[in-house]
């Protein structure tokens, strides 16, 4: 009998393919390891778009584009598309397109993903603008527009609206008719087409259903959100039929028979200002105090409290007049991404209410959140705050502008925009960086610097002795400013897309007013002025 | 019934709904239609085919994964290590074994087996270190040291979690 010679199987004696296949089901980390072990098994991960791409993607920490109808790119196109991209906005590198003039003088206006929307009161409709790439290779931006028609009846009595270019919803909040024993109608349309959404599992919803004297009722006080299945409203002091004021929160499953629907009411003493979700599973709401994490899981019809973080305290007199969060695409709601959190200050001698925007990883509240509970236990109402000192400082950056400014602090995943200066005039574009993985590879030394710097440890904000306790001076970012500057009065930004609301002064006018003296009017064009970084 | 002879001479006697869990043999059943002849494998063993045909016989009935199929669960496929319990316990075998059975399953194109190999293989790396995945594989760094202080540079960003 002859002898066979048995040599085992060994790892790298597995064709390449099966070798790719086992690697598939690593995780970036594990991926990484890997790649350090020998030169086939490097080879074998470099010579695979898809296990670089998805390398890509967690160093770049990207939030993917939301899925639009179009040409369905392959993985080695989109890895080039998120290279050519990141490098970009890195070299402060854009196409810059012709402007394009709105013909309607915005108001009120909202943007979502690069639309902006605000109503028309003459013409009894909410218009959409989109300024969109003409065909073939140009320079040039067409604009896209459309509307939302309202009849002239419920025109009169809409008081808010929200739109979500990824859900394809607007919602139309109005006042319900008198004699009705609720106070609002909230009607979820569609955006594309001009009737019902077509997912929404009823036309409108009653809100605030028979609790307030209608006739008290301050509707500019609404604060909405629109993330996913869910929507919310937070109204702010609605005056119950007792007599007693109250902020409420109620939000909806607006894609369910089922009617979920849940509504969380607040101390007007806490004075409740604004809400966010961060996850299907959490919402974010914030009062003049602290911040509250709310979970909608556990108990699916009401908000369960989690955990409370203290906002930095105030010296007396001042107090927070206004805070706000960038919102979370829903789109992106499984991705770590920064919030930007604005807080207006007002109180004692301030002419202007300085603003302060704090950067928070949403992944870092919600580990708070255990955190919290390992200190404290299960939060309620009475439980003491997660004090400012023991989280703030080292989770957070934070920013000062002498007032608000709708040109500051626009934010997609880790990278934020703003334009540095003061309003009214031409200014750059600050480009920041807050990627973790970039700030270890800069500091590293890999790659080239280009012309972006690195912004590590405390900085001094000129109105930080407002506050009792240290501002946050954590996260590292790299900053990039271009040479280029731009007259702009509001902005928004995308993946790949910095979009501002660009003005130019057409003509001043003097016009005397009653005193004898004189004021100025500027006479503005609008439009869109887009920055493609791609 | 299935004539299959393995490469060591041995002859299994199969029922056709198992053995066309490998797409290989299903098409060449379908290719030269009802037939005594037994087919030569001559890539698998003995004991490894027996452990294929013993998963085959417990997937006996479960719909074949078909190609397009795959193609739309390929991104929830990925990153995922579950295995069902009972392949976790019938794939838990030395490490010779382990790699026979993958390569037979790439061999007999048999997915769902192939797959279970791989997932194995996977969970056998992760959250090892460079140094333990090559002593768990019997693998030479052959990386100098100017490469690996590079690769490790390049891959800085991902090392802690």
């Amino acid at each position: 009998m002859n002898q066979v010679h048995h040599i085992a199987t060994r790892l790298l004696d597995f064709p390449v393919e099966i070798i790719l296949d086992i690697l598939s089901h690593l995780d970036v980390h594990d991926l990484v390891r890997a790649r350090r072990v020998c030169n086939d098994i490097r080879q074998a991960i470099d010579s695979s778009s898809e296990l670089l791409y998805s390398m890509d993607l967690e160093y770049f920490n990207a939030i993917p584009v939301p899925s639009i109808p179009g040409p369905d790119y392959s993985i080695p196109t989109l890895r080039k598309s998120l290279l050519q991209s990141e490098s970009a906005w890195q070299k402060a590198e854009y196409s810059k397109r012709n402007p394009i003039a709105i013909p309607h003088p915005p108001s009120m206006h909202q943007w979502s993903c690069g639309v902006l929307g605000f109503p028309v009161e003459s013409l009894q409709q909410i218009m959409f603008f989109q300024p969109q790439l003409a065909d073939g290779h140009s320079n040039t931006i067409n604009l896209r527009q459309w509307s939302c028609q309202l009849d002239s009846a419920a025109a009169l009595r809409l008081v808010h609206y929200n739109f979500s270019v990824a859900e394809d919803l607007v919602t139309l909040v109005f006042r319900a008719p008198s004699g009705e024993s609720h106070a609002y109608d909230v009607i979820f349309r569609s955006l594309s087409e001009d009737k019902v959404h077509r997912g929404a599992a009823f036309p409108s919803v009653k809100a605030l259903d028979n609790e307030v004297d209608l006739e008290l009722l301050d509707p500019y006080t609404l604060r909405s959100s629109i993330f996913g299945d869910y929507y919310g409203v937070l109204f702010r002091n609605v005056n119950k039929a007792n007599g007693e004021v109250a902020d409420c929160l109620q939000i909806w499953n607006w894609k369910s028979k089922d009617t979920f629907q849940c509504l969380e009411v607040f101390d007007p003493a806490c004075k409740t200002m604004n809400f966010s979700f961060l996850t299907n599973e959490r919402i974010l709401v914030v009062n003049a105090r602290e911040l509250l994490l709310y979970s909608l899981v556990h108990a699916p019809n009401a908000l369960q409290l989690t955990a409370k973080f203290s906002l930095p305290a105030l010296h007396s007199p001042f107090e927070y007049a206004c805070i706000g969060f960038s919102p979370i695409p829903s789109h992106a709601c499984a991705h770590n991404q920064m919030i930007a959190l604005s807080m207006d200050i007002s109180g004692g001698s301030l002419t202007k209410n300085p603003c302060f925007t704090s950067y928070v990883e949403r992944n870092t509240l919600l580990k708070l959140e255990s955190t919290y509970v390992s200190c404290y236990g299960k939060a309620t109402e009475d439980s003491p705050d997660l004090p400012w000192s023991s989280w703030g400082p080292d989770h957070t950056r934070s920013f000062e502008e002498s007032s608000f400014d709708p040109c500051k602090h626009s934010v997609i995943g880790f990278r934020t925009a703003s334009l540095v200066g003061n309003q009214n005039s031409k200014r750059p574009l600050c480009i920041r960086d807050f990627n973790p993985h970039r700030v270890v590879d800069f500091k590293a030394g890999n790659g080239t610097k280009r012309n972006q710097r690195l912004v590590e440890g405390s900085e001094i904000l000129p109105n930080s002795s407002l506050f009792l306790e240290p501002l946050g001076s954590g996260l590292p970012y790299l900053e990039t400013i271009t040479e280029e500057k731009f007259l702009s009065t509001d902005m928004t930004m995308e993946v790949n897309r910095v979009t501002l609301l660009s003005f130019e002064v057409m003509n001043t006018i003097r016009m005397p007013n009653a005193g004898g003296q004189s004021f100025v009017e500027h006479e503005l064009l609008q439009g869109f002025e887009v920055l493609d970084f791609e | 019934m299935v004539h299959l002879v393995t490469s060591d001479n041995v002859e299994f006697v199969v029922d056709k709904e198992v053995v066309e869990r490998s797409v290989l043999i299903k098409n060449m059943l379908e290719d030269v239609g009802e037939t005594d002849q037994s087919i030569p494998l001559a890539n698998v063993s003995s004991a490894v085919l027996r452990k294929v045909i013993e998963y085959c016989e417990h997937h006996r009935g479960e719909p074949l994964p078909s190609a397009d199929a795959d193609q739309n669960q390929d991104e929830t496929r990925k990153r995922t290590t579950d295995i069902s319990e009972w392949d976790q316990k019938f794939i838990t075998v030395d490490q010779e074994m382990l790699f026979e059975i993958i390569l037979a399953a790439n061999y007999l194109d048999i997915k769902s087996l192939l797959d279970v190999g791989c997932k194995t293989v996977a969970n056998m790396i992760k959250g090892k270190t460079p140094d333990e995945i090559r002593r768990l594989f019997n693998i030479v760094n052959d990386f100098t040291p100017e490469e690996e202080a590079q690769i490790k540079k390049e891959n800085e960003w991902a090392e802690d979690r």
